[in-house]
């Protein structure tokens, strides 16, 4: 018998089905992955460090950059962070339309994790169809806030502009449609016996050891854990909305975290088509002229106003003295900001979680049981993580 | 079992050709792009754009709010001093290598003299050229370099 022995390879970080900058060192025995080392830090920016030197509003460009498939969200999620700091109340119009703008953002990113999941299995067609439903997503935020990636999209306490013309009947279009295009992607894949030999079975993490290890999102219901700080922690309207958890077959493989983020995106076009038709009237930004800018109008017409907006946008403003942690249900898991304050018009520390990089960590216990290097590439898929998320 | 999955594989092989079957009669969504444009919403942050008031005069007054403003820094502006002991801004630079496209900067704007056009193609050969200068942005944009 010929002597063999372990050979340790590189995948990445220039490999397209990393997603991104990810470098995996693989320990191979034959084609039978024995140890797993996920090697991160390639895309990183210092985004935590930076927040310390920029005023609250100042930083909120910025969180566009983490998890930029999903730019809304992250938005969403510093904004409620800041606003439970300084204790604000947002008006319900404003929770409607992020609410809105929130669940589209987690179809978008649904659709791009299907289109490059399905393109590293070897199904090219879910990719160019699901891209083509993510333009019209980013068609609607190009017409609420002027960007289609880097959005930008709300303001602390409310949002930067009313709701423009002609916004819900592309909304309602959309959600109109959505449905069907779904279903054409499960005839692609759902019960295709490609996609079931590369996905069933593979990548298999226990409900006990999704917890332990953190995971969140629709990785974790993929395994049977019905969680969801939408309906947990009820945050913006969602307790005013009607949905499921979906949580697949509660195998907890690649194939039950593919059905769960299908099903979820029909629930989220649910939740749009709700909050689309309840949106109320009212104010679109809270009125705390020691927080929020005053009006445009007002700027131009009232000195009281102009001095508050100078003042903000010169020094900010300067919130109370205390540590906080607001958390969303992120597409791709919990995204959590911890924010401590000095008092002063910066935060003393911004500390960011994000789903993508504690997500990783479970790459561990899914690779064991004798995954094969193809199956990484499943495993990975699944997953769904986004590099700007990990290395921050 | 297993010629029951040999069947079924076949239907979901063929429901699958069906799918990109009806496909070939759906209109094509793609965009031929430098030939064909569309057209940006009212709202598209795109260059940034300095305006006149009704009387010809420059409506920037050089408090410098957007430059305080701006997270990335890419605005300078020197002001100094001018005809009767007014303000007067010398040189209003935009760096949009730098520039986010977030649209703080026309928030901040105290006298709505700083505003986003539907400009988006910026792309040039040097690190000058990304440079905007003051005469640049109270011109109305005419940037675009693609030559048909």
């Amino acid at each position: 018998m010929p002597e063999t022995q372990e050979l340790t390879i590189n995948m990445g970080p220039q490999h397209p089905s990393t997603h991104g900058v990810l470098r995996l060192v693989l320990n191979l025995d034959g084609e039978i992955i024995t140890k797993i080392t996920p090697d991160i830090g390639y895309l990183h920016r210092g985004i935590e460090k930076l927040a310390e030197d920029m005023t609250y509003a100042q930083f909120l460009p910025v969180t566009d950059r983490l998890d930029y498939l999903a730019a809304v969200s992250n938005n969403l999620a510093y904004c409620l962070a800041v606003e439970k700091l300084l204790g604000l109340e947002v008006p319900k119009r404003a929770s409607y339309v992020r609410v809105i703008l929130t669940e589209l953002s987690r179809i978008a990113s649904h659709l791009v994790w299907i289109g490059t999941h399905a393109l590293d299995i070897g199904a090219y067609t879910p990719f160019l169809y699901a891209f083509r439903e993510r333009e019209d997503i980013l068609d609607i935020y190009e017409l609420f806030c002027g960007s289609r990636l880097t959005t930008t999209c709300f303001r602390i306490g409310g949002l930067p502009q009313d709701i423009p013309e002609g916004f819900v009947e592309k909304v309602e279009k959309f959600t109109k449609i959505f449905p069907k295009k779904v279903d054409e992607y499960e005839a692609l894949l759902t019960k295709n016996e490609i996609w079931l030999r590369r996905t069933q079975f593979v990548g298999i993490i226990s409900a006990e050891d999704g917890i332990n290890y953190s995971l969140s999102g629709p990785s974790l219901r993929g395994s049977g854990v019905k969680w969801d700080i939408r309906k947990a922690e009820p945050y913006c309207v969602y307790d005013e909305l009607e949905f499921d958890i979906p949580t697949g077959r509660g195998i907890g493989d690649v194939y039950d975290r593919y059905l769960v983020r299908m099903e979820e995106m029909r629930q989220s076009c649910k939740i749009v088509q709700q909050a689309i038709a309840k949106i109320p009237d009212g104010d679109f930004i809270a009125t705390a002229a020691k927080f929020v800018p005053p009006p445009k109008e007002r700027v131009l017409t009232d000195i009281e106003a102009l001095i508050h907006h100078f003042k903000l946008v010169v020094e900010g403003f300067k919130p109370p003295a205390k540590e906080v942690y607001a958390c969303i249900e992120a597409p791709k898991g919990e995204l959590g900001f911890y924010i401590v304050s000095d008092g002063s018009n910066k935060p003393y520390r911004l500390k960011i979680r994000t789903p993508s990089f504690a997500n990783l960590q479970s790459i561990y216990k899914m690779i064991e049981g004798g995954m094969m290097v193809a199956d990484a590439v499943a495993i990975i898929g699944s997953l769904d993580i986004v590099l700007g998320e990990i290395d921050r | 079992m297993k010629i029951n999955r040999v069947i079924s594989s076949i239907i979901e092989f063929i429901r699958g050709l069906s799918v990109t079957f009806w496909h070939l009669f759906v209109p094509s969504v793609t965009l031929q792009y430098p030939r064909q444009r569309w057209t940006v919403s009212d709202r598209y942050r795109g260059l940034e754009r300095l305006a006149v008031d009704e009387e010809g005069r420059e409506r920037c007054v050089g408090c410098c709010l957007c430059a305080q403003m701006c997270p990335s820094n890419a605005i300078k502006i020197v002001t100094g001093e001018g005809k009767d002991y007014n303000k007067e801004v010398i040189s209003f630079e935009i760096d949009i290598a730098r520039c986010l496209f977030c649209g703080l900067c026309v928030e901040a704007c105290p006298k709505n003299a700083l505003s986003m056009t539907g400009e988006y193609e910026l792309a040039c050969y040097n690190r000058a050229g990304m440079i905007y200068t003051k005469e640049g942005l109270y011109k109305s944009p005419d940037v675009t370099r693609y030559k048909k």
